[in-house]
């Protein structure tokens, strides 16, 4: 197995050790940055693909953010995250409805989604759902990403999907909920496009949402 | 004082007999019940959630006006903190409050912000060997120092704490003994977070996985050595509250967070120290298992048997659960709150016809929402929850339409 491989595996294994050791083996002879980076998200893919099959759990895809970010640290993390719109896979808006003060939901979507490959406009908690339009239009974004963690956030849902069919932008946004209160039935009554019962299904309806699966 | 009062005409038990009767895994009259109810009751008797945990009478009230038009229920499911600072010696977190930091009519809502540092394993392990059956006490202090900016650390933590903590404690023992005069038990008399979990929240989560990952040995001595205070706390203050029951909350330790290698070796062990202590002194354990719990409950097992109720709210497989732990463990749960919300009457009530006839099987099964009642679950939803336990809760006897046996009652102020 040539150290690319390696590096992949150990990335899915989630053996930090080995990963970092490979990455400054690569860098020493040479190796681009960037492919360095890329060879880690398809060892994240691996994670993520664990995650779905729970082999891996919320902590193992925390983990696999920590060793990212330490290989990151490595390159310079700045270059993580200053791709250029040919190397994105797409922007996706994200942030918590109005009354919803939660975050831990979606900073683990947003984290697997920016290791994923798409840049994240995280507009924060509490966002009303003019916000979100703005957000979406603004940035361009295809697909808007809402993380409720209280029922109470039922009717801000609905209004937000509301929002965005009265200024006929459903069909080029989709909207896909998430969170501790989200169910089929709640995706029903607010109208949206999907929910994602983990961040791994958030990163799979993004990808469908985007054509890049 | 003992209790005599029924609850229904069909009734054969009181309602504490009954919910022995489940923990001890026996089959009782009927299937009882015990609803978390909290912010919903703001909502339903038409005050702000501000009001209901601000002003006591108005709390009282509202809860009544829950029992009487929605009820009754059998065990009274208490959490109303007297003080939002209170809140903070369960669950070490900041908060923005209703009324304080949120409008008035908003919920309660926790940050995920460092209260603990890393650093702090170290202390606490340190802080306990000194303070022993106390240590409780040392680390909440510091906890709802760093968690409010008004309150000191040390003596001043102390002395502003321990007040409103007593304060809090004699509101909530009037309030049992008149429930108990009404008919109605207590599910349990105090409430803490386990350690582990604790440590969880004042860490925040992705900080406190990474310390799992890179000094996993610290954090579990660390929840080990807590377990003395812990289990001291919950000692004293269920012998206060005249229950003998606790409910341990565990918000972090379910598969969402964990893998079941990381609950096996990390959680679980402090976690049956707790258990097993509890029990050995007379104090049943109500597990409050939020997330799903599915690849845990093999270990559960381990857990002393006939004592414990495991408490799901949704996530995890409750059908599941009562093949695996059902000959071990009393079962509740778990209507989900969505359902509750957006559903029918009609999906509610097959769905609580389920939960009786499945997991309600041979007994050991208490009815409950998932976790808390929303605060805008539809009534009428609430209403065929709770009556579904007349309706097909009965073990042995027919069911028939009854109403709840009348009788005035006041509560304390």
């Amino acid at each position: 197995m040539d150290l690319p491989e390696r590096l992949v595996k150990a990335m899915g294994d989630l053996d930090e050790d080995q990963v970092l050791e490979l990455a400054g083996s690569m860098l020493a002879s040479g190796a681009e940055p960037l492919e360095i980076i890329e060879l880690c998200r398809e060892g994240f893919k691996i994670v993520g693909d664990r995650y779905e099959r729970r082999e891996y759990f919320l902590s193992g895809l925390i983990i696999s953010d920590d060793i990212f970010g330490n290989v990151m640290g490595l390159l310079d993390r700045s270059q993580c995250f200053k791709l250029d719109d040919s190397q994105k896979l797409g922007k996706v808006v994200l942030g918590a409805p109005l009354g919803d003060v939660h975050d831990i939901g979606k900073e683990i979507v947003s984290m697997l989604l920016r290791c994923s490959g798409f840049e994240v406009v995280d507009l924060g908690v509490n966002v009303r759902p003019s916000e979100f339009l703005e957000g979406a239009v603004d940035s361009g974004a295809g697909v808007v990403g809402i993380s409720a963690l209280i029922t109470m956030a039922y009717e801000p849902l609905r209004e937000t999907v509301a929002a965005f069919e009265r200024e006929g932008l459903r069909q080029r946004v989709k909207i896909m909920l998430g969170g501790g209160a989200v169910s089929q039935r709640v995706c029903d009554y607010a109208g949206a496009d999907a929910w994602s019962r983990d961040a791994s299904d958030a990163v799979k309806f993004t990808r469908q949402f985007s054509g890049k699966e | 004082m003992k209790m005599t009062k029924r609850l229904f005409e069909n009734d054969t038990m009181t309602a504490e007999e009954r919910l022995q009767a489940v923990i001890n895994l026996q089959v009782p009259d009927r299937v009882p019940s015990s609803p978390f109810i909290y912010y919903f009751a703001a909502k339903y008797a038409g005050i702000t959630v501000h009001e209901l945990w601000s002003e006591r009478k108005r709390y009282l009230a509202a809860i009544d006006k829950c029992f009487d038009e929605l009820g009754p229920w059998d065990a009274y499911y208490p959490v109303n903190p007297r003080y939002p600072e209170i809140y903070t010696l369960i669950m070490p977190m900041k908060a923005r409050w209703p009324g304080i930091d949120l409008p008035p009519d908003s919920i309660c809502q926790l940050l995920e912000t460092e209260v603990m540092k890393a650093e702090d394993y170290a202390w606490v392990s340190e802080m306990a060997g000194k303070w022993g059956r106390l240590s409780y006490v040392g680390f909440f202090l510091r906890m709802i120092a760093r968690a409010w900016d008004h309150i000191d650390e040390g003596f001043g933590a102390f002395t502003y704490a321990v007040p409103r903590m007593v304060h809090h404690l004699a509101g909530w023992r009037l309030e049992f003994d008149s429930w108990r005069r009404r008919g109605v038990t207590t599910l349990y008399g105090f409430l803490p977070e386990v350690a582990f979990d604790s440590f969880s929240l004042a860490r925040g989560l992705m900080p406190f996985v990474k310390d799992c990952r890179v000094r996993p040995e610290e954090v579990a001595r660390a929840a080990e050595d807590l377990t003395e205070g812990y289990y001291f706390i919950t000692r004293v203050i269920c012998a206060l509250m005249g229950i003998p029951r606790a409910q341990l909350f565990l918000h972090r330790s379910s598969n969402d967070f964990l893998s079941p290698k990381m609950f096996n070796e990390l959680a679980f062990p402090s976690l049956k120290s707790l258990v097993d202590r509890l029990v050995a002194a007379g104090i049943q354990v109500v597990l409050h298992c939020d997330g799903n719990w599915d690849l845990n409950l093999e270990k559960l097992r381990e857990l002393p048997a006939g004592n414990c109720i495991v408490e799901f709210d949704g996530p995890s497989n409750i059908f599941l659960a009562k093949e695996v732990i059902g000959d071990r463990m009393c079962i509740m749960g778990d209507v989900p709150p969505d359902m509750l919300c957006l559903a029918s009457v009609s999906e509610v009530d097959e769905y609580c016809h389920r939960l009786i006839e499945e997991v309600g099987k041979g007994g050991g099964y208490i009815m409950a929402s998932g976790c808390e009642v929303p605060p805008n679950a539809r009534p009428e939803n609430v209403r065929a929850m709770l009556g579904s336990v007349t309706k097909y809760g009965y073990y042995g006897t027919k069911p028939r339409e009854q109403s709840p046996i009348p009788e005035p009652h006041t509560m304390p102020t």
